[in-house]
């Protein structure tokens, strides 16, 4: 007798969805927290708790994401973040290029980290992550629920969403 | 003899960290770093190195694609796997042949992680020259 | 002739290599060549005696003679082998029974001398092997119902499989229950832990790679790869969540030979995560309100407060009115989604101005879910988002109802909006007030005036938390039970005017508790509960009244005229002439108390007199009226 336990099976919902958004809130909070203190070796501080909903209206300039997806699912994170802002979030750089590396870099390990967990991995399987891009500011899609919130390092403010949704992913640009 | 390796990151930022990191183990001289797969199997055939790291989020080709192409021409290559993915995705590349992986994010700062990463290089100079006497 | 290499010992002989082959040639040659010697000899003897036998006689009679021998040889032979290989046969085919296994068949003692003996030690040498493989088989089925038992009794769910994710026997019956499997020894690991092909296939893979390993690190490592950590046994609410945590099983040549995984059931711990997590959120949106709260005033906390319950009651009510609706795509809903929304909308921002987080993120996800209509369909009105959107409604209710409640905390629980006053201010006002009072005035002056200085009224609640807390310690130290209340509960009072009599009223207080209230056993046997004791106030015109009721025992004035005879301040003759009310006013006389015991609580029996001397010289009046058994009151009038 076979009891119905093959999470890959259920096919989620947008109900669905925003419960998982909802329930993976403190994940989501330690895997931005512990990826961006470790990389710029610095404290992070969250001026306002995560959220969950259909808007990301984060005032920002430039935008880093990468992209996620299987055949059933698409996600995708940015990090959202004033250019202006870059210098100060890593003083000891010169080099904007670097800077924007940095940010490249968290923005895999933030990804690679909370789509590794087993409770993301259990309801939407294994997903392949792309290389980080950068593009400017653009409406998020309208269609998906997104956890969203903002940290605080060196006194920059770094707006972060995770966003994901059923079907095939669109392309960013 | 300081044993050679090859670096391969789309982070440049990454490539420096690794890049001071392996040399100031005294044990591993870099010889060369690259940004992409397709620099990766490049570098390898062009430098035979000792070890390659390859991170798996990579643009032109990703890292189980590099990896497979390296095997297939040096099946003896010594390859680390250096990824923020977990899970399944390591799991493949160490099933195609990789000798070892490293979680990101690296910390080098902990004294835990570096003995670890040092640890696992370790592991992987042993492991391969096993494989050499014949199974 | 035996085989030197020992590399196989032959089962089965031909028969030229046997013994009986052997005896019977050794035999055969031996009789032939003695015959042969013996019918020479005697040819020999009877050819040398007489010349009759010819020499053909010779012939056939050593022929005869030679072929009776050989007969001979022949059934000679064979007996003597039989003798030799019978028992050798015997003790070959008991090798062969034991090498099969069969320990039990004994073996017939046959055969003569060194024969004999050698079967005797074979016997011998058989008894003891049966003997010990059946100890050793009591002792493994001792220890398989050891480890049954253990499987069968443990609390944790373990089992284990082998290089081919195939279970092995030995799973505990605890992991059969909490993966519902009746059996599982023999069984797939894909059917144990609900694989699909894919995940099979990664654990094929994993357990490659494990194999390959053997170091501790890789392992550290490797265990984190497993393709599945975490699994969902069952649906809904009655859903166990599993946690495997996994183990190399290594073979005695240090190989791996099979994984053991335990199984953890989390569903109840991670339960309580989930609800301490909820626990923190709460808490942290619950500290935001109060911070919110605290920074504003009250009346912006009324206003906020105001806004929010009519716009969620709009917006609860407009879907109400949705649902009730009979067709979907009746423009009417369409108009209320969007009026909805902007109230929502509305809510949002006025409650993130304010911090109140909890708030806002319900806001948030309503106001989400009520722009995502599409126009052209039937604008998002299934069941299930109606339902949705009236939670969210729901729930910003219940913050808005807790953001109220701190509200009232800290506002001081009146409905009422209070403004703040330096207190010199409100002085000030009054002095002029009374000042300008002393002249003669219109109605609306006077009313004015008045008005003034009763700025500086306060309720006589907030100022009696001396006198509370008074009582509560003398009925704490005389071991009495007493309930101290104020009356009425808003009356405003003027401090000053309480001032005056702070004094008298703590005598009073204080002797209502030590002589009035009785011990908890007497009250009891009256019939009365606790004690109460209370404080109120009137204002006359001209004159404020201040009241101390207790429900004790009341004055017992005989007994307080005796006392006064005893002490010399009342002469016995006049006792009976004494009305009560006189009686009642020797309480004022100093150095007479209505108790045998001094006690320091109520001084000496100087208290009542001292009130009333206090009182007196305010130009006021004490008075006291009291019921044996039923309790006391005590007036304090003064003018204003």
């Amino acid at each position: 007798m076979m009891e119905n336990g093959s999470a890959l099976e259920t096919r989620f919902g947008e109900t669905e969805i925003i419960r998982f958004l909802r329930d993976a809130v403190p994940d989501f909070e330690v895997c931005t927290r512990r990826a961006i203190e470790c990389i710029l070796a610095i404290p992070t501080f969250m001026p306002k708790g995560f959220a969950v909903s259909r808007h990301t209206d984060s005032p920002t300039t430039f935008k880093c994401a990468v992209q996620a997806g299987n055949s059933r699912y698409s996600a995708a994170l940015y990090l959202g973040f004033n250019q202006a802002d870059l210098k100060e979030l890593s003083p000891e750089e010169s080099d904007i290029g670097i800077i924007m590396d940095i940010m490249g870099e968290i923005a895999n390990v933030i990804a690679g980290s909370f789509l590794g967990r087993k409770s993301f991995q259990a309801p939407f399987g294994d997903m392949h992550l792309s290389p980080p891009r950068f593009f400017q500011e653009r409406k998020a899609e309208p269609e998906s629920w997104s956890i969203h919130g903002i940290l605080k390092a060196n006194g920059v403010r770094i707006f972060l969403d995770f966003m994901i949704k059923p079907g095939q992913k669109d392309d960013l640009t | 003899m300081k044993k050679s390796v090859v670096i391969v990151d789309d982070s440049n930022f990454l490539l420096r960290k690794l890049q001071d990191f392996f040399e100031g183990s005294g044990e591993y001289e870099v010889v060369a770093t690259g940004s992409d797969g397709n620099q990766a199997v490049a570098l390898y055939r062009e430098h035979r190195p000792d070890l390659i790291t390859l991170d798996i989020t990579m643009p032109e080709k990703d890292g189980k694609q590099s990896l497979v192409e390296i095997l297939a021409g040096f099946p003896e290559a010594r390859v680390l796997i250096i990824s923020a993915v977990s899970g399944p995705a390591i799991l493949e590349c160490l099933k195609a042949g990789a000798k070892g992986y490293v979680e990101k994010p690296l910390r080098f700062e902990d004294e835990d992680f570096r003995a670890e990463f040092l640890e696992t290089l370790g592991e992987i100079s042993s492991l391969a020259s096993d494989n050499r006497i014949g199974k | 002739m035996q085989p030197e290499s020992g590399e196989s010992v032959p089962s089965s002989l031909k028969f030229k290599e046997s013994i009986r082959a052997r005896l019977l040639v050794g035999f055969v040659l031996m009789m032939g060549a003695t015959l042969a010697i013996g019918s020479v000899s005697v040819l020999a003897v009877a050819s040398s005696r007489s010349a009759i036998l010819a020499d053909g006689t010779a012939i056939l009679v050593f022929s005869a003679v030679a072929m009776i021998g050989c007969f001979m040889a022949v059934p000679a032979s064979r007996r003597l082998a039989r003798r030799i290989t019978t028992p050798i046969s015997a003790l070959t085919e008991s090798a062969d029974r034991i090498a099969r296994g069969d320990y039990a068949t004994a073996i017939e003692a046959a055969g003569k001398g060194e024969l004999s003996l050698l079967t005797g030690s074979f016997e011998k040498m058989r008894r003891k092997i049966n003997e010990q493989m059946e100890d050793l088989q009591m002792q493994a089925e001792d220890k398989r119902r050891q480890a049954r038992t253990l499987l069968e009794n443990i609390d944790q769910g373990f089992f284990s499989f082998d290089l081919d994710l195939r279970i092995n026997e030995d799973c505990s019956r605890k992991a059969m229950a909490i993966l519902r499997m009746e059996k599982m020894e023999g069984r797939r690991l894909a059917e144990a832990l609900r694989l699909d092909l894919h995940q099979e296939g990664l654990f094929r893979d994993w357990l490659e790679i494990v194999r390959e390993s053997t170091s501790r690190l890789r392992w550290h490592k490797l265990s984190r790869l497993v393709p599945l950590q975490e699994l969902r046994m069952g649906e809904g609410e009655s859903s166990r969540l599993l946690q495997f945590e996994y183990r190399k099983i290594l073979n005695n040549r240090e190989r791996l030979s099979g994984i053991l995984v335990f199984i953890h059931d989390v569903t109840e711990s991670r339960k309580v995560e989930r609800r301490l997590s909820d626990e923190k959120i709460r808490h942290e949106h619950k500290v935001k309100i109060i911070l919110g709260v605290a920074r504003h005033t009250q009346e912006t906390m009324v206003a906020f407060l105001d806004d929010c319950s009519c716009r969620l009651l709009a917006i609860r009510q407009r879907l109400e009115a949705i649902q009730c609706r009979a067709s979907e795509t009746d423009p009417k809903n369409a108009v209320a989604m969007d009026e909805s929304f902007r109230d929502c909308h509305t809510v949002k921002g006025n409650s993130g101005a304010f911090g109140f987080d909890g708030l806002t993120q319900a806001a948030q996800e309503l106001e989400a879910l009520l722009e995502a209509r599409d126009p052209d369909k039937a604008p998002g009105l299934d069941p299930a988002g109606l339902a949705e959107m009236t939670r969210l409604v729901d729930s910003m209710s219940a913050e808005t109802e807790r953001i109220h409640e701190v509200h009232l905390l800290l506002s001081g629980n009146s409905e009422e909006v209070s403004v703040r006053l330096p207190e010199r201010k409100v002085a000030r006002i009054r002095e002029l007030a009374e000042m300008v009072g002393k002249q003669t005035l219109s109605p609306e002056m006077s009313d004015l005036i008045e008005t003034c200085k009763r700025l500086s009224y306060r309720s006589l609640e907030s100022l009696s938390g001396k006198y509370r807390e008074l009582v509560s310690r003398a009925a704490f130290k005389l071991g009495k039970t007493v309930e101290f209340t104020i009356s009425p509960l808003n009356i405003e009072v003027d401090p000053e005017a309480l001032l005056r009599v702070d004094e008298a009223l703590i005598h009073l207080l204080r002797n209502a508790v030590a002589h009035g209230i009785e011990l908890p056993e007497l009250r009891l046997r009256s019939g009365k509960g606790m004690g109460k004791v209370e404080l109120s106030y009137e204002r006359a015109s001209g004159t404020h009244i201040f009241m101390v009721r207790d429900d004790g025992q009341g004055v017992d004035t005989d007994a307080l005229a005796e006392k006064a005879v005893k002490k010399g301040i009342l002469p016995r003759a006049s006792f009976s002439g004494l009305g009560s009310k006189e009686k009642l006013n020797l309480l004022f006389h100093p150095g007479l108390s209505a108790t045998a015991m001094p006690d320091t609580l109520s001084g000496s029996g100087l208290g009542m007199s001292i009130a009333n001397d206090a009182v007196r010289a305010l130009g006021g009046s004490l008075s006291v009226e009291t019921h044996r058994g039923e309790g006391s009151r005590i007036t304090i009038s003064i003018p204003v």
